[in-house]
């Protein structure tokens, strides 16, 4: 058998099967942003939950610098000490059930987890550091979790001034880069820690966008003050009790962009962490709002 | 006008049949011509060819969804004018990093003969295995020829994770063939 013969009984597929891909291809292009959002809360749960299968030293809250922020004594406790991101249980895996899986792979003990936004060229690359195959999937077991697999191939590189214990890149085939961060098991007790340490935003923040949550259309705050009041304001538990408000895109002059959520009460959630929030004081988060509110009228 | 309507149209030869599947599915047949093919010119010749094809078609066949009727009369139309080029213009276009892609699922000899008809539904039964995601991965990518940033955008996905997928399910379909006895 050859590739051309493959694709010639490609072309017999089933029209029923056919049907069902050809609604999907006509379908209104929509922002694919909320179903993101979901799927990255469930895909968290994977990538954490592959890191621990394959680490079972992930769980235990770190001691030493190698986590963000200081060391929590407790998962989720909520304390000025920290909010532990803890690695959540290995999914169940149902015979003939496919999981949704996010890109992800394994490197020096840290798994890091694909951001929602590309990088649009690769100027940022820095060195090769290793590579990845795509020898997980949801079938895989435990002791196919090793250094070096995920759930993507290809060789990843070091960002450009960036810490690579944070962000690592792959290079796709369009001209982008495919950014993957180290987001799990962490300690975090301010916004800075995130957005400072490791996206470097208090120094090279070139933007933010707001849209609604629910649309694809958004607008620059001509105030980014609202940043300077992230940085500082501290993580809680939290698990959403409904869709945010907002969507904030912060873009760096580098192309690196980072959405967080805006959920009323002055909650601020970053992507892929849906299990912590920064709590805005009121007076700051009633500001913010207002100012939104302006531009997007 | 409805797609039954067109067909009774073929059944009754009228040529109208022609003009109302060209109102309709031009756009959508140029599309599936445009990946395979990358020229607009030789993808134009493809959809004429379409039409004349699907005219001598029907009768006998009374197809009761046209799009994927004449889709696939389309890619093969445009998969044989693709053959018939010369190398130097097998580059570029989606079809052609779709067989580079399907190099990983080949399992044997190259020069091998295989059944046909054979291989054809044991694809059909692995696909219709897959999870509506990957199905829809795959087939978009692999039967339309869609880029992988088209597969990703109405999958609802970065094209990281599309890429990741489609890599996968190419190598489920490997292991699956060989399971199915398409062995060296």
């Amino acid at each position: 058998m050859n590739r051309e013969q493959l694709m010639d009984a490609l072309g017999q597929l089933d029209d029923s099967l056919l049907e069902e891909v050809d609604q999907l291809r006509q379908a209104k292009p929509v922002s694919r942003r909320p179903l993101l959002r979901l799927g990255l809360a469930a895909c968290l749960c994977l990538a954490i939950g592959a890191a621990v299968w394959a680490f079972p030293h992930l769980g235990t809250p770190p001691s030493d610098s190698n986590s963000t922020g200081s060391s929590g004594s407790g998962a989720n406790s909520g304390s000025s000490s920290g909010i532990y991101i803890p690695p959540a249980s290995v999914p169940e895996q149902e015979s003939g059930i496919s999981s949704d899986m996010s890109a992800l792979f394994i490197y020096q003990g840290r798994c890091y987890v694909e951001l929602s936004h590309t990088l649009p060229s690769q100027a940022l690359l820095g060195s090769p550091l290793g590579s990845c195959t795509g020898s997980i999937d949801e079938w895989t077991q435990a002791d196919g979790y090793t250094e070096g697999s995920g759930t993507i191939s290809g060789t990843f590189y070091s960002l450009q001034g960036y810490d690579p214990t944070h962000l690592l890149g792959i290079p796709l085939e369009t001209g982008e880069v495919q950014v993957f961060w180290n987001n799990n098991d962490l300690t975090l007790t301010q916004g800075r820690e995130i957005l400072s340490e490791m996206f470097h935003l208090d120094q090279d923040l070139s933007g933010i966008d707001v849209s609604q949550w629910d649309s694809s259309t958004s607008v620059p705050l001509t105030d980014t003050t609202c940043l300077d009041t992230l940085m500082t304001a501290s993580f809680q538990p939290w698990n959403a009790p409904n869709q945010p408000d907002y969507r904030l895109t912060l873009h760096t002059f580098q192309g690196l962009r980072l959405d967080l959520s805006l959920y009323e009460g002055g909650y601020v959630t970053v992507e892929g962490l849906p299990s912590a929030a920064l709590q805005l004081d009121d007076g700051v988060y009633r500001q913010l709002y207002n100012h939104i509110q302006e531009v997007l009228s | 006008m409805k797609d039954r309507d067109i067909v009774a149209l073929y059944w009754q030869r009228d040529q109208e049949a022609i003009w109302h599947t060209q109102e309709k599915y031009h756009p959508y047949l140029m599309k599936i011509a445009r990946g395979i093919l990358g020229s607009e010119e030789d993808s134009q010749e493809s959809v004429n060819d379409t039409y004349f094809k699907a005219w001598n078609a029907m009768p006998p066949h009374r197809p009761t969804v046209l799009s994927t009727f004449l889709g696939k009369i389309t890619r093969q139309v445009s998969i044989d004018l693709w053959r018939r080029r010369n190398s130097w213009k097998r580059q570029g276009t989606e079809y052609a990093l779709c067989l580079d892609e399907l190099t990983q699922c080949t399992v044997s000899d190259p020069q091998e003969e295989v059944d046909a008809q054979l291989l054809a539904q044991t694809i059909n039964r692995f696909v219709s295995q897959l999870s509506p995601q990957a199905r829809a991965l795959f087939v978009g990518r692999y039967f339309y020829c869609d880029s992988l940033k088209e597969v990703a955008s109405y999958c609802h996905m970065s094209q990281g994770k599309a890429k990741s997928i489609l890599f996968r399910t190419r190598n489920r379909l490997r292991n699956y063939l060989i399971e199915e006895g398409f062995q060296p």
